[in-house]
This record gives C-alpha cells, sequence and structure tokens, in this order.
C-alpha cells in the first residue's frame, strides 16, 4: 500500500511540475531557515559547555555602592577568590586572569603587538579545560615568564616550527619561553583568549609579599577576572550567606571610610554568554536571548507560510484530484486510507523539500557564518540531537502541511466526483482566503520590522556623538621616548600640513574609560560617588571634537589647572543637581585612606554631552581631569584624504624620536564601527530573513493565482472575444487576490506596532516611534509597508493574468 | 442476491427536490444478468448507485446479501463494498498516474492482499482480458477498448458477487463494444451477478431481464425466453 501511495506521489509531482516546483521550493526556503536558526541558536546555548566540569564554574562580579549609586563590574580584586577559597572548603579552585593591552613580543629581533593574552594563574586549566596539543596544563603556568599559547598564535609567531621551549623577550626585556600550546578556543566560549602569561611572572616582578597581600584595601581595587570552581555536590548557599560576615571581617573598614559597600554577585558560567545583569561594565560581549526568540520566531513564521502554501495549492488543485479519490473510494479505499495517502504525499514532497535544503545549507553556510559571525558547520548537524530535530520538522512539516489537504480531499463524495463535481470551486474557498491573508499579515509585520530595525540601525549608525570620530588616528601604548618628550613629539607631527591637532589621554573616547571613587560638592557636604573620567591634555577637546557648553577648556597659561581644574559633561551638572550654575562646584579626585586628596578643585568647563561608551549604554555623568604626567594614548587629527600621508609621517617621527615600542596605530572611526559591526551584521540576517518571507508569500501567491488564471481560461477566452480590454480582465482576477493582501494589514499592523515597541525600549537612544506621542514616521513606514506589500502583490498576480490576457482566446475556447 | 422494496430517492438543492426514484421494488437473483433501461433522468444510475451502495435511499428498503443496507453509513458501505462488489463506468474513470497492473491491483490493495496474491490474480485477469501485454502502459497510451477492458479487470479482479456496470459501451464504437460486452457476458456465465444500465438495445439483449424505468418508477420487466 505504501508503494502505491509513493508510486501515486511521485506520478504527481512529476505531472504538475509547476506547483511541485514552488511547493518543494516554499518548503525548502522553510527548511532551510529552520536549519539555519536552529544551528545559530544551539550554538548560542552551547557557550562554555564544552568545559569540562562547566556545571560547577562560576564567575565572581562586583557590585559597589557608593552613596546612591549601583556599579557593576565583571572584575574583582586579587584578593577575592584566594581568601574565599580559604573560608570555604567547598571552592575546589579558582583561577585569575588579568588582561594585557598590547603585549609586547620581541622573537629574534621580530617585534609583535598582541591583543587578548591574559596573565592567568596556574590553575587556570583546572578551570578551563583545554587540549594540549603541546605541554602540560598542570605545570605550563607555574613557572614565571611562561607563556601558553593557542594554535593559531603560535603559528603566526613561530611558523611550522615547534613552539615549546621557543624563547621571546618582553617590553622590559623578560625572558619569556612557550611551555605550552592549546588548541584554538572555539568560538562559543564567552572569555577568548589566545595566550595566558603565568602569573608567577607578576609576582616576580612585584613580589610575594605585595602579591599576596589581602588587607582590606587590596579588596577595593578591582581589576581581576575571577573564577572558582565548587567542589562536586557543593552549592553556592554558604559562601552567599557567609559573604555578609566576610565583608564585615575584610573589607567593612575601608567601606564606612569612604561611604560605600560591597556585594559579591555568584554568577554561573553557563550565564556568562547571555549576562542578564545591567549595566555589568567591563564584561565580554554578551549574547542576545533576544536574537534567538527573534530568529526562532521568523524561522516559524517562514515555515508557516510554506506549509500554508502547500495547504492553499493542493486544495486549489483538489478537483485534479477528486476523480482518483471518487474511484479509490468506489473500489473500497476507507477516508483513513486516502487521509494516510495525501499525508504521505506530502511527507515525501517535505523530505524531497530538506534535502534540497540540506545542500543549500551546506551552500550558503558559510556566507551566514560571515553574517551571524558564528564558525557553523554542516557536520554540526550530524550531532544525533540535531537530526533528530530535522527529522522531526521534516515529518511535522509534511503533516502539517498536507493535514488540511489530506482531510479535504477525502472527503469528496464518490458520486459527485465522478460526475465531475468536486466542489472545490465553492468549498473551502473561505479557508483558502483566510489562509492567503494570514500569509500577508505575517509578510507585512516583516516588511514593517524590516524598515523600523533599519531605521534604528541607521539611527544609531549616524548619530551624532558628540565629537568627531572621523580622521582620527588613535596611537595606542606610547613609547616612552615619545611620552616623555610629548611637547616635542606634537610639535614634530603639526609641521605636517596633514595634521590638523594632536592631544594625548588615558583611554580612548567611545572605547573604554576609567570609573574611580571621587568626591563632589552636594547640598553644603562632599559626597563620594564612582564617575566614569579620563585624563586628557589640553588639546584634547579640541582635537575631539568636543564642544563647551559653559565655562572653559583647561588654560595653558594656567598651572594652577593641573591640580585644580575638572570638566564635567552636561548629564554630570544635570544628575548632581548643579544645573543651575556648575562652574565653580568642588571636586575632589585621588581619595587617599588617610583622608588626604590627590586633587581638589572646582569645575571649569561643561562639555555637550557626548558618548564616551557605546550608543547602547546611557550617557552618565563624565569627568575630564587634565593630565601632568605623560599620555599612554595618542590622539591624530588629520586632514580630510589625508590618512596614508600622516600616517607615514607619524611613523617616520616615531622612528625619528627612537621610539623602540612597534608603531602601532588604528583608526577611531573603524574601531568604533566594529562596536556595532555585530548588530549590522544581524540586521542584514533579518533583512534577508525577512526578504525569504516576502518572496515565499508570493511564491504561494504564484501558484495559486496561476492556478485561478488557468480556471479562468475559458472565461478569459470568451471575455476577449467579446471586446473584453485586457485591463478590465487583469483586474478581473487580481481584485480578490489584492483584496486580501489589503486585508491583510488590518492583522499585520497592530502585532508589528506591538513586537516593534517592545523591540525598541531596550534602546537608550531609539528613533522616535510611537502612537503617544503621536509621531508621523510610525504611520509613514507602516504605509510603505503596507505599499510594498501591495506592489508585489499586483506585480505577482497582474504579471500572470497579463499574461494569460496576451493568448489566443480561440485556444481558449476551443478545448473547451 | 439483492432485493429492494419501494425504494424512494429524493435529491434536494436549493429549495428544489427531484423523486429520482419512486417506490422501486425489484429482486435480483444470484447468476442473473439484468440490464436497467429508461430514457435519459429515469432514475437509472440513481438506481445503480444505490444497488452498489455508493449511496442511501431516502426511504425504502435494500437486502444486499440478506443484509438491511438502506441506512448504513459511508464507511460501512464502502466495507461491504469492497470484495463484494465492482463497477464499470461509461468514462472508464481509471487513475491516470498509475499504470493497466496499479489500476487492476487496486481493489487487491484495500483488501489487504499479499504481494505474490496481488501478482497473481492481476496477471490472471489481465490475462484473461488481454491486456497483459499492455500492463506497464498508463491508461492515456491506450484506446477506449482497452481502457474499458482494464476497467473491467479492475472490477473483476477481486473476484466480487455482483458487477454494475453504468453505460460502459457508451463511448466505445460498436467493435470494441461487442469485446466488452462479450467479456461481461462471460463473467456472467461464471457466476457473476450483473446489472448493467443501457441506452442500446443490443447490449440490453445480453441480459437475461430487462427492468424499464420511467420517471423513478419501475414500468415493465421483460425476461428473456
Amino acid at each position: 500500500m505504501i508503494k502505491n501511495y509513493l508510486v501515486t506521489a511521485y506520478r504527481n509531482i512529476l505531472r504538475g511540475k509547476g506547483y511541485s516546483l514552488i511547493n518543494v521550493v516554499g518548503l525548502a526556503i522553510g527548511v532551510i531557515s529552520a536549519i539555519l536558526v536552529l544551528l545559530f541558536v544551539t550554538d548560542e546555548l552551547s557557550y562554555d559547555k564544552h568545559y569540562k566540569d562547566n556545571d560547577r564554574v562560576y564567575r565572581l562580579i562586583s557590585h559597589f555602592t557608593i552613596g546612591n549609586n549601583d556599579d557593576l563590574f565583571a572584575v574583582t580584586s586579587a584578593s577575592l577568590a584566594p581568601v574565599l577559597q580559604q573560608e570555604h572548603p567547598e571552592i575546589e579552585d579558582y583561577a585569575r586572569f588579568v588582561a594585557v593591552d598590547n603585549f609586547y613580543l620581541n622573537i629574534e629581533g621580530k617585534e609583535f603587538y598582541e591583543e587578548d593574552f591574559y596573565y592567568a594563574d596556574s590553575s587556570a586549566f583546572r578551570i578551563f579545560s583545554h587540549k594540549f596539543l603541546a605541554g602540560n596544563p598542570e605545570n605550563a603556568l607555574v613557572k614565571p615568564y611562561s607563556v601558553v599559547l593557542t594554535e593559531s598564535v603560535a603559528k603566526k609567531l613561530f611558523g611550522n616550527q615547534n613552539a615549546i621551549g621557543q624563547s621571546m623577550r618582553g617590553m622590559m626585556n623578560e625572558p619569556f619561553t612557550v611551555t605550552g600550546v592549546i588548541e584554538d578556543l572555539p568560538n562559543n566560549t564567552h572569555f577568548k583568549y589566545k595566550a595566558l602569561v603565568s602569573v608567577a611572572t607578576v609576582v616576580e616582578r612585584i613580589g610575594r609579599e605585595r602579591f599576596r597581600d589581602y588587607s582590606p584595601p587590596t579588596f577595593w581595587n578591582v581589576n581581576v577576572i575571577s573564577y572558582i570552581k565548587l567542589k562536586e555536590g557543593s552549592n553556592l548557599s554558604g559562601i552567599q550567606m557567609g559573604f555578609p560576615d566576610f565583608y564585615e571581617r575584610h573589607m567593612s573598614s575601608i567601606g564606612e571610610q569612604i561611604n560605600a559597600s560591597f556585594k559579591l554577585i555568584i554568577q554561573p558560567l553557563a550565564d556568562c554568554h547571555f549576562s542578564t545583569i545591567k549595566n555589568l561594565q567591563g564584561d565580554f560581549p554578551v549574547g542576545s536571548k533576544a536574537n534567538i526568540y527573534i530568529f526562532s520566531v521568523i524561522a516559524l513564521f517562514i515555515l508557516s507560510i510554506a506549509c500554508i502554501n502547500y495547504m492553499n495549492m493542493a486544495t486549489a488543485r483538489a478537483a485534479k484530484r477528486a476523480r482518483e479519490v471518487g474511484i479509490r473510494k468506489v473500489v473500497g479505499s476507507q477516508r483513513s486510507k486516502l487521509v494516510g495517502q495525501f499525508l504521505s504525499e506530502s511527507v515525501l514532497l517535505s523530505i524531497l523539500a530538506t534535502a534540497v535544503a540540506l545542500f543549500a545549507t551546506w551552500l550558503i553556510l558559510p556566507g551566514f557564518n560571515a553574517l551571524a559571525e558564528k564558525q557553523l558547520t554542516f557536520s554540526n548537524l550530524l550531532e544525533p540531537q540535531l537530526i533528530g530535530i530535522i527529522v522531526g520538522i521534516t515529518i511535522l512539516v509534511g503533516l502539517v502541511s498536507g493535514s488540511y489537504p489530506a482531510f479535504y480531499l477525502s472527503s469528496f463524495r464518490p458520486l459527485l466526483v465522478l460526475k465531475g463535481n468536486s466542489g472545490s470551486a465553492k468549498g473551502h474557498v473561505g479557508l483558502r482566503k483566510a489562509l492567503v491573508v494570514f500569509q500577508f499579515a505575517i509578510s507585512i509585520t516583516m516588511i514593517i520590522a524590516t524598515i523600523i530595525v533599519s531605521w534604528q540601525q541607521h539611527y544609531i549608525k549616524t548619530k551624532d556623538l558628540g565629537y568627531k570620530a572621523d580622521n582620527l588616528v588613535i596611537v595606542p601604548g606610547l613609547d616612552s621616548a615619545v611620552s616623555n618628550h610629548i611637547d616635542a613629539f606634537k610639535l614634530e607631527l603639526l609641521s605636517n600640513p596633514a595634521i590638523e591637532s594632536v592631544a594625548g589621554s588615558t583611554s580612548t573616547m567611545g572605547l573604554d574609560n576609567a570609573k574611580i571613587v571621587c568626591r563632589i560638592e552636594q547640598d553644603g557636604e562632599m559626597k563620594d560617588i564612582a564617575i566614569n573620567l579620563l585624563f586628557c591634555d589640553h588639546d584634547y577637546l579640541n582635537t575631539l571634537g568636543l564642544e563647551l557648553a559653559q565655562g572653559r577648556n583647561f588654560d595653558k597659561t594656567n598651572a594652577g589647572d593641573a591640580k585644580t581644574a575638572f570638566l564635567i559633561n552636561e548629564t554630570a551638572a544635570k544628575v548632581w543637581g548643579w544645573t543651575d550654575n556648575p562652574l565653580g562646584k568642588r571636586v575632589q579626585f585621588g581619595l587617599n585612606l588617610d583622608g588626604t586628596v590627590d586633587r581638589d578643585g572646582s569645575v571649569v568647563g561643561v562639555v555637550k554631552d557626548f558618548h564616551y561608551t557605546s550608543i547602547h549604554n546611557p550617557v552618565e555623568p563624565f569627568l575630564f581631569i587634565l593630565m601632568d604626567f605623560p599620555p599612554r594614548i595618542l590622539n591624530v587629527r588629520v586632514k580630510d584624504n589625508t590618512r596614508k600621508e600622516a600616517v607615514e609621517f607619524l611613523e617616520q617621527s616615531w622612528h625619528k624620536f627612537n621610539a623602540t615600542r612597534l608603531f602601532n596605530y588604528n583608526y577611531l572611526d573603524q574601531r568604533l564601527a566594529e562596536l556595532y559591526s555585530a548588530e549590522q551584521k544581524m540586521g542584514i540576517l533579518f533583512r534577508l530573513f525577512s526578504l525569504l518571507t516576502i518572496f515565499i508569500s508570493c511564491l504561494g501567491l504564484l501558484g495559486l493565482s496561476s492556478f485561478v488564471t488557468e480556471q479562468k481560461n475559458k472565461e478569459i477566452g470568451i471575455r476577449k472575444v467579446l471586446g473584453g480590454a485586457s485591463g478590465s480582465i487583469v483586474y478581473l482576477i487580481s481584485k480578490e487576490f489584492i483584496g486580501l493582501v489589503l486585508l491583510a494589514n488590518l492583522f499585520a499592523w497592530p502585532v508589528a506596532y506591538w513586537g516593534m515597541a517592545r523591540w525598541l525600549q531596550d534602546f537608550s537612544y531609539r528613533i522616535d516611534f510611537g502612537l503617544s506621542p503621536f509621531y508621523i514616521q510610525t504611520l509613514l513606514s507602516f504605509v510603505v509597508a503596507s505599499i510594498i506589500a501591495l506592489i508585489i502583490a499586483v506585480i505577482t498576480v497582474g504579471g500572470l493574468a497579463w499574461k494569460a490576457t496576451q493568448a489566443n482566446p480561440v485556444d481558449a475556447i476551443k478545448y473547451e | 442476491m439483492l432485493k429492494t422494496s419501494e425504494l424512494i430517492k429524493v435529491f434536494r438543492t436549493e429549495g428544489v427536490e427531484t423523486t429520482a426514484l419512486n417506490n422501486v421494488s425489484i429482486d435480483i437473483a444470484e447468476g442473473e444478468f439484468v440490464a436497467i433501461m429508461g430514457p435519459s433522468g429515469c432514475g437509472k444510475s440513481t438506481l445503480l448507485n444505490i444497488l452498489g451502495l455508493l449511496d442511501n435511499p431516502s426511504e425504502g428498503e435494500y437486502l444486499f446479501m440478506n443484509t438491511e443496507v438502506s441506512k448504513l453509513k459511508e464507511k460501512q458501505r464502502t466495507s461491504l463494498r469492497k470484495g463484494n462488489v465492482g463497477f464499470v463506468f461509461q468514462s472508464f474513470n481509471l487513475i491516470d498516474e498509475l499504470t493497466v497492473y496499479e489500476n487492476v491491483e487496486l481493489p487487491l490493495l484495500y483488501l489487504g492482499k499479499t504481494a505474490s496474491d496481488r501478482k497473481k490474480m492481476v496477471m490472471d485477469v489481465l490475462e484473461r482480458m488481454n491486456i497483459a501485454h499492455r500492463r506497464n502502459h498508463f491508461p492515456q497510451q491506450l484506446s477506449g477498448g482497452q481502457q474499458q477492458r482494464v476497467a473491467i479487470a479492475r472490477a473483476v479482479v477481486s473476484k466480487p458477487k455482483l458487477i454494475l456496470a453504468d453505460e460502459l459501451t457508451g463511448n466505445l464504437d460498436s467493435a470494441n463494444g461487442e469485446e466488452v460486452m462479450s467479456l461481461l457476458t462471460e463473467q456472467n456465465q461464471q457466476g457473476t451477478t450483473i446489472i448493467m444500465v443501457t441506452h442500446s438495445p443490443s447490449d440490453a439483449e445480453k441480459a437475461h431481464r430487462i427492468i424499464h424505468l420511467f420517471d423513478g418508477q419501475v414500468v415493465t420487466e421483460n425476461i428473456k425466453k
């Protein structure tokens, strides 16, 4: 019996090649979307699960409260983890990591500046298990100056040579040795390092006593990424419940002095990638659960539309199968067997579509990886769980899409259909129309969402940052030969007409800044508060294009500025209650435990607000402090179209000043663009999926209208013979479908509005969208989406109808 | 074999009532060959459909193989029809997507016969119908006469007790018609009851009895001597 079903199905597919192709392509697109989203979601949910004992590993997070302000950091003090372990036997191990910017290495005269190098405890590999290609995880990071490289870094530094035992010199000529090579970290790791340098190196530099200083002040200096691993069978309750007491004994004495308190947050490793802790400073880039939901819903939409297409086509073409149904019933088939037959057909088609989808996935996966910034491979699909899911999707798609047609077709009464009356012209047309409306409602929703998402992304990309990021060359990690002669170096640079201005700073605008507890004047008292800040020189505001709202810049002629002048941003004035007259308000920096301060001065100027960090974060109070020491970073504004020339001159000047460090530079606008590149790529993916949705909706419309046109062949012929104009005939065929597309807006608009309003509310800065208050752009975007859908429908249906009107009417009538 | 008693069939469509059969009582013995004749619209096909369990009467009784079947649901009628009743239609009604062999095999599939039994039975009947050499062809590739022979083969392959033929020579030329009628007669000689609706007096001549219908009623019955 199954063979009979399959043979019938196969031959039916071949008979109606065009419609079969539409069905297969539509279903294949649905399955491709499902497979890609499945791979994406599986990857996202698999972060850090490759580490042995990952369920026992936790990250320590610092929660400071200073005054009324909370600050959370993804780092802790170096003292915290070891002391916690001493007091809590349930902690099996801990490991600490400290980032090193631009790690300098000299290998036989060749210089390298490497990113993502970290100092790490020798226990690092007991927390994060790695496959060692060379070396021993037990002792690779025990001795000072030991370095464990990832495979690709080892290859970069040493080519095909065996890296183990190789020597490298550091910035201070330290003798580093490669003691291990590990496999490159997989993409689904929240903490991606390229090399680990033994913490014993730091001990060697600063001395064991200082390194092991666990006195109260050390707990308040947070700059170390800390992880703990619990013993099997243990839980966190002891640590969490015991922390108030821990704080009391180790930290409260300082806390009282600086009017601050500290809480410990212990975050499971599994939660790190999707960290939902808001405003967690210094965190690694986090994944977005929202993206998982969004793409899952889109894949479901696409699959639904594909299934609806199948349903509509199968029921519209029911008349072609009606006779067969009648005959089968006459010769003894029960309805259930017919249902089984038609479901077999739809499952067969679904299997075919899945085969096409798998092949297409293999082809497009590299492109998808580039957009989604993933390293998914086709072999990921070979995992038993995923195979099961794909098989399940295939069967489910087949059953769902075939369900309605199966029950509809099997309900035909043999007597009626053998007389040539299938009833399909009248019955179930209402349901078919409803399905078309549903399909296009989804498509219109997707178009609206695409417009809004693109609009928001464009807004983020082009938003005024409050400073000029273009044509700004950043030279990080200044050589002391340069920084110690910074004024002369700046003069040298300014002698080149390509260079407009030069300024020094301690951090890079838009990318990083410090957050330190200072003291500000409020309500007649001095209050402690953690403030975002950077150190800069007199030329900084001008070079970055920052504008003053009130007061003045740092003054070169005023020697007092170095100790007493501060600049704040407008938000600081607002938040601190200084809107009336911020100038002259008192600020203290560098709060020492003995009560003294390093700087005690006042606000001399208010800078117009700017985005010192990602646009996703709200602007908070910011403080500029004048540098009285050599800068770490040089900011060089160059004239338009002179980047290459300017950088060449920069490098020449670098060497002219006998800098021994490798000259390193980057463009600020490019680095800022990288901040948003992941988001931009997600946006492209979203647009692609939207296009797919619209495409298969059109495919469905094409199939249906093609069938209707075929059905109306005779009518078209007669109308033409009687003098009907092509336009009126096109209108006759198209009006029903166009009406349905217009009706779809009624359902699409509320859903799209709700979805977009919800999505936008997570942005600190967003487009003007909403009904209350009413923004005309909101309505325009909906209207534009509807017009686009209408145009697409008109072209699809109208084009077919027009083609039908161009045929010779005699042919249509003759064969009737 | 089968017996109807005061059978009435009324069709209702959009407020219009049509009495297709009006108190039809007939009794057909096993092995009989009965022809039903009458003008178009007299109720011949309606009667055939009820006798073949494709439809239920509006009123009256119908005993099929001693079972009262006039009130059966479709599922029950299909069950009873399977293996007991074979149909041959004027327009052949073969499934275009299936070959000759597969078309003839169809009733046996629904009867749950094993593959080997099916093969034997199908080949046997194809040989008898002299169409075995075209078993792998599709209906569109056959002539009208050949298609009707395939239809007859399908109707008889499960060795039903009753064959119902509705104008089976209506779409055939005289030569093919003759051939097809002789096949039917042969089946009857082997003991199968045949009820045939026809317009053709020459076809009707082959029957043992001719029932004339007019306006849904039996008007005459002629028994062949």
